[in-house]
């Protein structure tokens, strides 16, 4: 009983990695860039949602929260537009300065508090097949499933995913059927931005304290679940957030008998399988092979 | 002198056939041209060469060398120098650093023995240094050495590719499209430089270009391509007359088109 | 040869110019090594609160020269530089120290072997790492050696040990022929200044700073260098000029390593105390940032990055009494470290966005007189 509630744990903490790993990704598709702000940008979400809830009532707060951090996502794309090198690796490095910014001035705001949600699902537990689990991580994994099915029917069925597939693919080509580069690059950061949102909102919820300043790094949890599944493959984020969110309710759930490997070794094990992955398959598990053009 | 020699090499990309049982040989001192529609497979050719495609099967030799499943730099180190059609140069380095990356086979200095400062280090740069000025001094770009890469007018910027290529002291060299978006006046420069290389140098040439009059004045062989196989072969001359090649280019609805002096027709591109 | 071998171009520079040349070139190569006086008479003026920010400056240069290297000559993405110092911080501080009563052990090595083996130690970690590094390209490879910060930081805290743990360790003084480098005894005063544990670390930082600045242009402007640069630019055009793309890249996360690891010995030095928390994901942005705010591949532009970025939020702190913006630490209010970051974050954008190139391209920029 004990393995099926860690496995139910691990998935429903996988789901929201997955929304995190989903924005890592569309983001990605979009633009070819790594958004290493994406924690900052969660944060901010999040925070909104904190700061807005007493007032508006938690759904309206999460609305206008994924609003907040969707144009802190634009915001940070139109910053990495306006540079005049094509090189990806120099653009992901803006995101690490618009990280340091937003991180701090966050961290300022929130200083040492903890804040809550003013989520409707508080601390209570239900009991399911046997096993004991939070609300709020039913909730999330629910959420979870609901936004992840949502994602990929806009993804394969709607006029906007073909662009956004298109120009994934292929940019230039894509630019010359039509499709505006701008306005794909936009809306795949604003996707990215509410999802890292709505994961934040679950990621400060019971069992979690609640959000405090550091709370942005959670979303770096998601870094090998990208990797796991594959920089350019949204079905691989999903997959890898919930490799990444079983391991480590596995490890952290006999933390016990894994004791020789060191107190919150749960957090660390995801880059452990990572790295293990990549040396068998250097583009992770459904990532599309970079192709050698010369 | 050696002869590069290719065998049924078949090369494909998922359902794509690229190159389909293609064979030749590349004779030693000469300038062999190698033409054919865009997509009938001369850059795939040239990448199976140079070891950044690895063929389905057939095999590439160069002498006694079989370079068939040998990575790009080891085929480097036997003497198959390769200029690139889309000027791959380091845009932000001088163009003698550009021409010296090409003296890596024929230089031994590590990581430590430069860190260093070693004398035998110094001596080698030196000497180096001065084979490479000579080199780029017979492709027409002296005085601009100390000219960053990126700095330079389009048609230097394709010379420093061609003398990187010949500044590894190959014993062949594949250049694609050398005088590509070039006016002129400029691609007969090319045209007698390529020439010089292999009367001056010793070096055989193998050629990609879709300039027709400068193939066949200045090539020794022409090998024509078309989705991927070999479709005719020979001097210049008995390649022009060659129905199958003016199939080719003019499409087969054309059987009675003349000799091939235009461009060809496939072309989508510049 | 045929007559175009002979055939020069123009360009040959006329002899009076080409003497001035001459001799602008020695000033400019014989300039750097005038600053170096004033930098050794600095002990004699300073006290011990600014020298050891001056030396945890130049400590972290030798680090940003080292990431310098990797991410911009040879266009590797590593967020893991932070590890390899860790790895050099604690190697030294385990083989020199004393196994003792404390929870931390050690080998008690002569402490300079155990200084050298060290930076070995850190370079050895690299070139383990480079499996993964020649494997994986690109942003992966970035986003891959997270990996490393965050299980060398696990480590840190778990193999008591080795590290002393959550509390950190002792770092034992450097001591040549009995001569402590980075401690009091024997005494020795100099034109009346006593010279104790900061004054001659400070001289032990410059000469390693100097070395590394010497090393590292000549890896650069060499044979490796020009091979890193044409892997960074185009990796085919490497493969077909005879470059062995596995071992460069190896070779590459080696060599950042090794400066990495002299970086931990210096800081170690100069903390002579060294918790895990100090070897974060933090760090090894402050690493990125250095290298990218000096501009990106250049040595020179990683020294001031890297000075700049460890000089400003303890400078800064210094003086957060008498600048009226900034608020006590802990306080809830714009802090000097809090500051510090805002600095850092925004010029990391305006840095990319208006001069890629960092202070190395500003400073080209400025001397028009060169090309």
């Amino acid at each position: 009983m004990k393995i099926l509630q860690l496995v139910l744990l691990g998935v429903s903490l996988g789901s929201i990695y997955s929304l995190i790993a989903l924005g890592f990704v569309v983001i990605y598709k979009g633009t070819k860039v790594i958004n290493l702000a994406h924690g900052s940008v969660l944060l901010a979400g999040a925070y909104a949602v904190a700061v807005l809830s007493p007032h508006t009532g938690f759904l309206p707060a999460v609305a206008l929260g994924a609003v907040a951090s969707a144009l802190c996502a634009v915001v940070i794309q139109r910053l990495v537009a306006a540079m005049r090198t094509q090189n990806h690796l120099v653009l992901t490095i803006l995101t690490i300065g618009v990280d340091i910014l937003l991180a701090t001035e966050l961290s300022r705001r929130i200083g040492s508090r903890v804040l809550t949600m003013g989520d409707p699902w508080g601390g209570r537990r239900v009991e399911i097949l046997g096993t004991v689990l939070p609300q709020a991580r039913i909730a999330a994994t629910v959420v979870g499933i609901l936004f992840i099915a949502l994602f990929f029917l806009v993804f394969r069925r709607t006029d906007f995913g073909v662009r956004m597939r298109a120009s994934a693919d292929d940019p230039r080509t894509a630019a010359l059927m039509g499709i505006d580069q701008r306005k794909v690059a936009l809306t795949s950061w604003a996707i990215g931005g509410a999802l890292a949102c709505v994961a934040g909102v679950f990621l400060a919820g019971f069992p979690n304290p609640g959000l405090d300043h550091t709370s942005g790094l959670i979303a770096l949890n998601a870094i090998p679940a990208i990797i796991i599944g594959g920089l350019d493959s949204t079905e691989g984020a999903v997959l890898g957030g919930l490799i990444v969110g079983v391991t480590q309710t596995l490890v952290d759930g006999n933390a016990s008998s894994l004791h020789f490997l060191g107190e919150g070794f749960g957090t660390v094990a995801p880059y452990v399988v990572m790295l293990l992955i990549l040396l068998w398959r250097p583009s992770g598990l459904m990532g599309s092979k970079e192709l050698n053009r010369v | 002198m050696t002869a590069l020699r290719l065998e049924g090499i078949r090369l494909r990309f998922g359902g794509v056939t690229a190159l389909d049982g293609l064979g030749f040989t590349v004779e030693p001192g000469t300038v062999h041209a190698l033409i054919g529609p865009n997509g009938a497979g001369k850059s795939s050719c040239f990448n199976v060469i140079s070891g950044h495609y690895r063929p389905e099967a057939g095999t590439v030799a160069f002498g006694d060398d079989d370079l068939t499943h040998l990575p790009p730099h080891e085929i480097a180190r036997r003497g198959v120098g390769r200029a690139f059609q889309n000027i791959a140069l380091s845009a932000h380095e001088t163009v003698l650093d550009n021409l010296m990356v090409a003296r890596h086979r024929l230089t031994r200095s590590g990581f430590v023995a430069t860190a260093l400062g070693l004398s035998r280090v110094r001596r080698e740069e030196r000497l180096h240094q001065a084979r490479v000025t000579e080199i780029a001094e017979f492709a027409g770009l002296g005085g601009k050495l100390d000219t960053l890469a990126g700095a330079l007018a389009y048609g230097d910027r394709k010379r420093v590719e061609l003398a990187r290529a010949l500044a590894s002291e190959p014993g062949i060299v594949l250049l694609d499209e050398p005088a590509a978006g070039m006016p002129s006046h400029e691609k007969w420069d090319i045209a007698h430089l390529i020439v010089s290389v292999r009367d001056a140098l010793g070096i055989s040439v193998l050629l990609v270009e879709h300039d027709m009059p400068m193939v066949m004045a200045i090539a020794d062989r022409v090998t024509v391509l078309d989705f991927g196989r070999r479709i005719a072969g020979g001097t210049p001359a008995e390649v022009q007359n060659s129905p199958e090649v003016i199939a080719a280019y003019l499409g087969s609805s054309h059987p009675e088109a003349g000799a091939v002096t235009v461009s060809p027709a496939r072309e989508e591109t510049s | 040869m045929s007559e175009t071998t002979t055939l020069r171009r123009a360009g040959q520079a006329a002899p009076s110019s080409s003497s001035r040349a001459g001799r602008a070139a020695l000033v400019r190569r014989a300039a750097p090594w005038l600053l170096l006086l004033p930098l050794c008479a600095v002990p004699l003026y300073l006290d011990g609160s600014w020298l050891i920010i001056g030396i945890l400056g130049m400590s972290t240069a030798v680090g940003a020269i080292g990431l310098t290297l990797l991410v911009g000559t040879a266009g590797q993405l590593s967020l893991a530089h932070a590890f390899f110092v860790a790895v050099g911080a604690y190697t030294y501080a385990y083989l020199a120290g004393e196994s003792g009563p404390s929870a931390a052990g050690g080998l008690g090595l002569p402490t300079l072997p155990a200084a050298l083996a060290a930076i070995a130690a850190a370079g050895l970690a690299g070139l383990l790492f480079s499996p993964v590094a020649a494997r994986v390209g690109g942003l992966y490879l970035g986003v891959a050696s997270l990996a490393l910060v965050f299980i060398g930081e696990h480590v840190l805290k778990n193999a008591t040990p080795l590290t002393g743990g959550y509390n950190g360790r002792e770092v034992a003084t450097l001591a040549v022929g009995g001569f402590e480098v980075n401690g009091g005894a024997p005494g020795l005063w100099v034109l009346g200044v006593p010279f104790t544990g900061r004054e001659r670390l400070w001289y032990l930082a410059l000469a390693v700073l100097v070395v590394s600045i010497v090393v590292a242009g000549r890896i650069v402007r060499g044979r490796p260098g020009r091979a890193l640069q044409l892997m960074r630019d185009n990796p085919a055009a490497a493969g077909s000029m005879g470059v062995p793309a596995h071992r460069y890249k190896a070779a590459a996360f080696t060599v950042s390593s090794v400066f990495a690891g002299a970086a931990g010995v210096l800081t170690a030095l100069a903390f002579e105390f060294i918790v895990p928390q100090y070897f974060t994901l933090h760090l090894a942005v402050l690493y990125l940032a250095m290298a990218v705010i000096g501009g990106l591949g250049s040595v020179p532009g990683a020294v001031a990055g890297g000075l700049f970025v460890t000089a400003l939020p303890l400078v800064l702190d210094r003086f957060s009494g008498s600048l009226g913006f900034l608020a006590a630490p802990g306080s809830g209010g714009l802090d000097a470290a809090m500051f510090a970051r805002f600095v850092f974050g925004a010029l990391l954008v305006i840095v990319l966005i208006a001069e890629p190139g960092g202070l190395a391209g500003l400073w080209r920029r400025l001397r028009p007189s060169r090309r």
